[in-house]
């Protein structure tokens, strides 16, 4: 007897063409993704390469196009990560130690652990309106260059937090028994064997971090970062702008050569958050290869 | 012996074997400080996510309070004209409300099933490479700036939407809704792959060896296994999207309105707050607590979306 | 002689779980003492209490006394560091820090207190000549602790738990992971420690036990059934039990 004489032959032929269309379907949809991103990079590199000169670089906005520049933003944009990379670090990092290492198994911890979470899906412009109530009111700070990295501080805290925290976990649990068998106390143990261990995670979490900030708009507009800015901040209480709040202005004005200009301001972000975010692949491929 | 602690010996013995004469004494003299102060400093820093939130809300509610003093509460949440600059003042929030939501549906409706299905073809479908290769693309989606999704929806969808439909105005929520979905493909899609990647191997094992082709275990094995997964990571971009700022103030407009037809130009809530602080609105004045009652508003309906995700996630998962 | 280490009535519980019942033997200076024993007897449970390792297992309690030395070490006067530098400990799997080989073997002395470079230096070259591993690694002290073989590293480990000078050994079936040959190697290392150092091994290999060591103890169930010379254990043991598990009817 032939066992594939029984077999509904039409029956698996259709499930069969089923499988198919949806296969292609399914591939699809997933190339929709992908074809937006490339639509997405053509359409700003044609616009704004025309625009990529010196210029841009060297020249304070102005309310011709030609010769606009955005010095005061990008100069804004690198202050706020340095004033905002150690803040945040030691802040992210002493939470995720304390989580991980000192924490017990307790409500407060619980507490925390579900406020970070929370945190983490709080839309950035709350952040923008607790900056203004907080650090521009009522800290007296003004619309500034601390205020501003302040509260970007507190958005992405949460995501250092968590890489951080991450990290830590992954350090194997012998690394920290053969410190302690040694005699080595608990913060011994911690800053000498599972923070090292853990520094390359964390890195590449706080470099993820600092790109996310760079690229925020809303949170900055609520603590004032100014549209137009055409001097550099010299104080950390000056007023300042960041790079997407220049393009933002650009985008706002009718002429198409200000959208040009936002482009070409567009590519600059791109490139720059390309390179943290390669540097934080860099980072994380250089220490699996230690074995870390 | 190197310096430290250690052994005190009370006299020294005459024969090496003998240990009963040296009694051991294990005490440090240095005492650490470091050891007991750090956990207090670290416990000091996790303490700051706990003020954030505390801020967030003792802002949010005091200064909602307050202009709930001037606005009469049903009048903010049950009036349909919003106009907080123009005379005569009206403070109805509906107006704001439907714009938000939308712009949120359009964008679901963008970003769910295609997030699903990239998720789909990633977990069932692709071979390893193509995963390889598409999975950072997604990634990269996600990590756009959204000024840059702005721009995207002003400079390359709207002018085809307005290609496709003549009557549609430079500031309409089609636009500003699809490019809001586009940014939000990847989250589903993630979230949704990590929930069928839970699902175990063996569930589609047995369904193959039954003869089931892919899309059958796909479809009638995976996804019902991952389902609290998959919902959860629709109502976290639900979420996601009511909260998106920079896209809608772009592309969707400033005109408050109540309208079902996406053509229009809509205002958003967060459009709404971009708008007022971009103007020279008087500390103190009622249209600076505007700021704040839709704050509020928006906080608390994402925080509820997020609460809820993520009991659906908890509730409803199939332990395996 | 007198015994180093003396073990009275001692009683250990996980929360509700009883993992040691009434615990009575001493451990003799300067000797190898082994701890024999089907997995789940408490042999490691018990091997943990000398150091206090398992201090850091939350709900652990203690009834009993454990003398090192004379002095409870589980008395309040006693700080668990320090306790720690005297009464070393090797692991089942060899884990080397993530450091250099010279780093390793520095991290003990360095946690003490010792950052002269030239009396880490010395402590290094000891230490690892103790371990027997010197002539192999003395050229290459820079390099990473991971790049070296299984064998190698769980040498480099008893290296690194010698440079804080323990007066005790302890070694958690510290060979059981390793190859055959350097099973060998190590055994031969132990009985030329046991000269200056009292070793206690926990060991799943019976045979292993009856190689090296100088008194064995059979453990069952979280109880001691028998404890003597090795050579007497082996060949003529006074619990059935005990001659049950020897003769591999069990365990």
């Amino acid at each position: 007897m032939n066992i594939f004489e029984d077999a509904n032959r039409k029956q698996i032929a259709g499930r069969r063409r089923m499988d198919f269309i949806l296969h292609i379907l399914f591939v699809i949809a997933t190339s929709i993704g992908v074809i937006a991103l490339c639509a997405l990079i053509i359409d700003i590199l044609v616009d704004g390469v025309a625009r990529l000169n010196p210029d841009l670089f060297n020249n304070f906005p102005s309310r011709k196009a030609d010769g606009s520049g955005m010095k005061s933003a990008i100069v804004g944009s690198i202050y706020m990560l340095l004033i905002m990379a150690p803040i945040s670090f030691i802040f992210g990092v002493g939470a995720a130690i304390y989580l991980e290492e000192y924490a017990g198994k307790n409500r407060l911890t619980r507490l925390i652990q579900l406020n970070i979470s929370t945190l983490a899906g709080v839309p950035s412009i709350v952040y923008g309106i607790l900056g203004l109530a907080i650090f521009v009111r009522l800290f007296a700070l003004e619309r500034s260059l601390i205020a501003g990295a302040l509260t970007m501080t507190l958005l992405v805290l949460p995501i250092i937090i968590v890489s951080a925290q991450e990290a830590i976990r992954a350090v194997p649990r012998s690394r920290r028994d053969a410190s302690f068998a040694l005699g080595a106390t608990k913060w011994q143990t911690v800053s000498r064997s599972v923070l090292p261990s853990s520094m390359p995670g964390i890195l590449t979490g706080v470099i993820l971090a600092m790109s996310r900030a760079i690229g925020e708009t809303a949170p900055l507009v609520m603590i004032g970062a100014l549209t137009y800015v055409a001097f550099l901040p010299s104080s950390l209480k000056d007023s300042f702008t960041v790079i997407p709040i220049q393009v933002y202005n650009w985008l706002s004005k009718s002429k198409a050569e200000f959208h040009e200009l936002a482009a070409s301001g567009i590519i600059v972000l791109l490139v720059l958050l390309l390179l943290m975010n390669l540097s934080a692949i860099l980072l994380r491929n250089k220490y699996q290869k230690k074995g870390l | 012996m190197p310096g430290g602690p250690g052994l005190q010996s009370t006299q020294p013995s005459a024969q090496p074997k003998s240990s009963l004469q040296q009694k051991y004494v294990f005490k440090n003299s240095k005492v650490s400080i470091m050891n007991k102060v750090m956990p207090i400093l670290l416990l000091l820093c996790a303490c700051v996510s706990i003020l954030t939130t505390i801020g967030i809300v003792f802002t949010l509610v005091t200064e909602t309070y307050n202009f709930f003093k001037t606005i009469p509460v049903f009048d903010f949440l049950f009036g349909t004209k919003w106009s907080p600059l123009i005379p005569p003042k009206s403070f109805g929030i509906l107006p704001l409300l439907s714009g938000t939501l939308l712009i949120t549906v359009i964008a679901c409706l963008v970003a769910v099933p295609i997030g699903l299905a990239s998720a789909i073809y990633l977990s069932e479908y692709a071979p390893t490479k193509v995963r390889k290769i598409i999975k950072p693309i997604l990634e990269v989606l996600a990590g756009v700036p959204t000024i840059v999704y702005g721009y995207f929806a002003l400079g390359v969808i709207t002018p085809v939407i307005q290609w496709l439909f003549p009557s549609a105005g430079i500031f309409n929520a089609l636009s500003a809704g699809i490019v809001v979905g586009i940014m939000i493909i990847p989250m589903v899609s993630s979230l949704s792959e990590d929930a069928m990647s839970a699902v175990p191997r063996s569930l589609r094992d047995g369904a193959y060896a039954l003869g089931a082709t892919r899309f059958e275990v796909a479809l009638k094995i995976v996804v019902p296994a991952a389902l609290s997964g998959i919902v959860s990571s629709a109502v976290l971009a639900f979420s996601r999207a009511i909260g998106e700022t920079m896209i809608v103030t772009l592309a969707a407009g400033s005109t408050p309105n109540m309208t079902l037809n996406p053509l229009n130009s809509i205002q958003t809530m967060t459009a709404y707050i971009v708008q007022v602080s971009l103007g020279d609105t008087p500390h103190g004045s009622i249209e600076y607590g505007s700021i704040f009652a839709v704050g509020m508003t928006l906080f608390v309906l994402t925080f509820l979306l997020n609460i809820l995700a993520q009991y659906i996630a908890r509730r409803f998962r199939e332990e395996y | 002689m007198e015994p180093l280490i003396n073990i009275k009535n001692l009683n250990l519980y996980y929360s509700s779980f009883q993992a040691l019942k009434n615990v009575n033997f001493t451990i003799p200076e300067k000797a190898i003492t082994a701890f024999i024993g089907p997995s789940g007897c408490g042999k490691s449970t018990l091997l943990r209490t000398l150091n206090r390792m398992n201090d850091m297992i939350i709900g652990t309690r203690i009834e009993g006394q454990l003398l090192i030395g004379g002095t409870d070490i589980y008395s309040n006067e006693v700080d668990v560091e320090t306790l720690r530098k005297k009464v070393g400990m090797v692991f089942q799997q060899p884990n080397p820090f993530p450091k250099s080989i010279y780093d390793n073997v520095a991290y003990g002395p360095r946690l003490h207190g010792i950052t002269n470079k030239k009396q880490l230096d010395e402590i290094v070259e000891t230490s690892l000549k103790k371990a027997a591993l010197w002539n192999e690694v003395k050229d290459h002290l820079k390099r990473s602790a991971l790049s070296i073989s299984g064998g190698q590293q769980q040498r480099l480990c008893i290296a690194r738990a010698l440079a804080v000078e323990p007066d005790i050994l302890l070694m958690d079936e510290a060979t059981s992971a390793l190859d055959p040959i350097s099973t060998l190697k190590i055994e031969e290392l132990v009985q030329e420690l046991k000269d200056n150092y009292t070793i206690v091994m926990v060991t799943h290999n019976m045979h292993q036990a009856a190689r090296v060591s100088n008194q064995t103890v059979f453990f069952l169930n979280g109880e001691v059934i028998e404890y003597s010379e090795t050579e007497m254990l082996f060949s003529n043991p006074s619990d059935k039990r005990t001659e049950d598990y020897i003769s591999g009817r069990f365990g």
